[in-house]
């Protein structure tokens, strides 16, 4: 049974085989195609030609050409022509596009497509063509032409090198002139704070020149207790007097000048909440006191008061 | 306006007897020096004083050395369950020989009283001693007798036995001027103490004044200025007790009900008992400051919310004072 299966099978196989044979060899349309060129340049010419021998009893086979989408087409031209002599006649179909390419590069040209009714088998047959490459080169091809560079020459321009000189010094005592003051700037705090307090101090003369004795004092309290609370980040207007110097007594300022700051407050408070008014002698002795404390806490560094602070 | 330099001389001067005291005092004493300033600002502003702490803090030790210093009469009542009025204040007796009632008073006729542990006898009890501090007199079978001058009560309370107690009403408690917490001395001072206390003799104070040279001091700090400003601040401290949120507190929530009235009085009293022990003939903010948290402290009632947050009255104080300006 296997043997019979066997037999069949290669019997089939063959006759196929044979089939595609004779198909083969049978075949009634030719076809071909041929580019004159491989190798243009971009501003030449190209020949596409497609050649296709079919019987002479059967109809024209059906041709899709190349798209030729990367060329510009100049010129087509059709011509089929009788060959052969006797039961061997046929017709040729030659059909030729001359073409000029768009652009450089290798540049492909697809194959063209044909279909067809075989007569011997009556089946619709297609065939198609090979693909070509094309190589377009740029125009011309020669090299660009070599322009000459002008070099400056300083010959007879000395003055031009002396303005340069002259440019590149001025700059540099600039330069060493802004590096300097940064380095002897004062700290902002410093030239700031002490200053702008010490300034407002010597406003508050004009109160005691109209003999207000009391806003003098309240004026005072508060520009100290201002300072106090911005250079030592402390609640000056909310701590009491004791507890404020204590507070202060953590920060590197000399003992005498908390005593004294004791001193003024407590005057300043008499003065405040039991309306004494002290001599001139001792009020003049007290702002000179004041400005005493605030020149000392230049020497506090705003560093310090951070570190300090967490102390304080 | 008050001739300040007058006051301040006349503070000075007075000031120095008060000091004498608290030498002295010192000699017997190790440490607590809250306490000792404190009686004797009850003695100066006729305020009476709740002491808060455990056994064996000296508080009697220290309420019997100031009646020393000053010469002064002292008792001790200690207060227990089975306590009656008559026993604190005094009796009407028969007299079978003289067929007669007779007055016998009570040990609240004394300069400086301590009233140990109050809150183990009865309502009825506490409320008698309570009345008699607040009228300064009593009256025994129709008859009313006035108080020793000056006269000071000092009333303790135990904090960690609370078993079988009377607890003090708000309303009584707010009587006293300040509250005064005592707490264990430093190592250094128990040091001191076993030094002082175990060498055979234990050491005496010595008179260094008399009852009457503290009712001239009394009298003395009836003169101490306090500014307008001064008592716009008290009345601000106070005011922030029962309307944190009008001075930007955010601290309602913690308390139940702020200072009363009293509180008011009591500040501005003690702010002058401090400026006259510091000498002073004029009251500044640092006085207030300085009398405020005894005066606060009992006052102020923390809510639920503060005690499960373990929020006390110091603390709640602590952020009044630091908040509210000073002037």
């Amino acid at each position: 049974m296997k043997q019979r299966i066997a037999r069949q099978t290669i019997a089939m196989l063959v006759f196929w085989l044979g089939s595609v044979a004779a198909g083969l060899a049978l075949d009634e349309v030719a076809y071909r195609a041929v580019m004159d060129k491989r190798k243009i340049k971009l501003d030449g010419k190209i020949q596409y030609m497609l050649e296709v021998d079919y019987p002479i009893d059967t109809s024209v086979p059906n041709i899709t050409p190349p798209p030729f989408s990367q060329f510009t087409i100049i010129d087509t031209y059709k011509e089929t022509k009788e060959m052969g002599q006797g039961q061997e006649k046929f017709l040729r179909l030659q059909i030729k596009w001359l073409l000029e390419p768009k652009q450089a590069g290798r540049i492909p040209v697809s194959s063209s497509r044909l279909a067809y009714q075989d007569t011997t088998s009556n089946l619709l047959k297609t065939g198609m063509t090979g693909v070509f490459f094309v190589e377009v080169e740029k125009e011309g091809g020669k090299p660009p032409p070599v322009v000459e560079k002008k070099i400056m020459s300083f010959k007879g321009r000395v003055w031009l090198i002396g303005v340069i000189a002259a440019l590149i010094a001025g700059l540099a005592i600039l330069i060493s002139l802004f590096l300097l003051r940064i380095k002897t700037k004062p700290s902002p705090v410093a030239r700031t704070i002490e200053h702008e307090v010490l300034r407002s101090l010597e406003q508050t003369g004009e109160l005691l020149e109209q003999e207000k004795v009391g806003e003098y004092y309240a004026l005072l309290t508060r520009i100290l207790l201002e300072y106090i609370k911005d250079k030592f980040g402390l609640e000056a207007y909310v701590l009491s007097t004791g507890l404020l110097l204590e507070k202060l007594s953590h920060f590197r300022i000399p003992k005498e000048h908390i005593i004294r700051l004791e001193d003024f407050f407590r005057v300043a408070d008499k003065v405040k909440f039991a309306g004494h008014i002290p001599e001139s002698e001792e009020t003049l002795r007290l702002h000179t006191m004041v400005k005493d404390f605030i020149k000392a806490g230049r020497a506090v560094k705003p560093k310090e008061i951070g570190g300090r602070e967490n102390h304080a | 306006m008050p001739e300040v330099r007058e006051l301040d001389r006349k503070g000075k001067e007075l000031s120095k007897t008060l000091n004498r005291i608290m030498t002295e005092s010192r000699k017997v004493l190790v440490g607590q020096p809250e306490m000792i300033r404190g009686l004797l600002m009850g003695l100066l502003t006729q305020g009476h004083i709740l002491i808060e702490g455990v056994p064996g803090l000296a508080k009697t030790l220290s309420v019997m050395t100031l009646s020393s210093c000053m010469q002064a009469k002292f008792s001790r009542i200690q207060f227990t369950p089975d306590l009656l009025p008559s026993d604190i204040i005094g009796t009407n007796i028969y007299n079978a020989k003289t067929a007669e009632f007779s007055i016998k008073k009570g040990p609240i006729f004394a300069n400086i009283i301590l009233a140990d542990e109050i809150n183990r006898a009865a309502a009825k009890v506490q409320s008698a001693l309570l009345e008699a501090m607040q009228e300064k007199q009593v009256t025994i079978g129709g008859k009313t007798f006035k108080l020793d001058q000056p006269f000071l009560v000092l009333a303790t309370q135990n904090p960690i036995e609370s078993e079988g107690t009377y607890t003090l009403p708000e309303a009584q408690v707010d009587r006293f001027m300040f509250k005064i917490r005592v707490s264990y001395p430093t190592a250094e001072d128990e040091l001191e103490i076993i030094n002082r206390f175990t060498q055979g003799e234990n050491p005496v104070a010595s008179a260094v004044c008399k009852p009457e040279d503290m009712v001239m001091a009394r009298e003395a700090i009836n003169d101490v200025f306090i500014d307008e400003k001064i008592k716009r601040y008290i009345v601000d401290l106070v005011f922030a007790t029962r309307y944190p949120e009008r001075y930007g507190l955010k601290i309602k929530n913690l308390i139940q009900y702020g200072a009363s009235p009293r509180a008011s009085l009591y500040l501005t009293i003690g702010s002058k008992g401090n400026a006259f022990l510091e000498g002073r003939g004029y009251v500044t903010p640092d006085d207030v400051k300085s009398v405020a948290y005894d005066v606060f402290r009992h006052r102020i009632l923390v809510s639920y919310e503060a005690e499960a947050e373990e929020t006390t009255s110091e603390n709640i104080i602590d952020e009044i004072l630091k908040n509210i300006k000073v002037p």
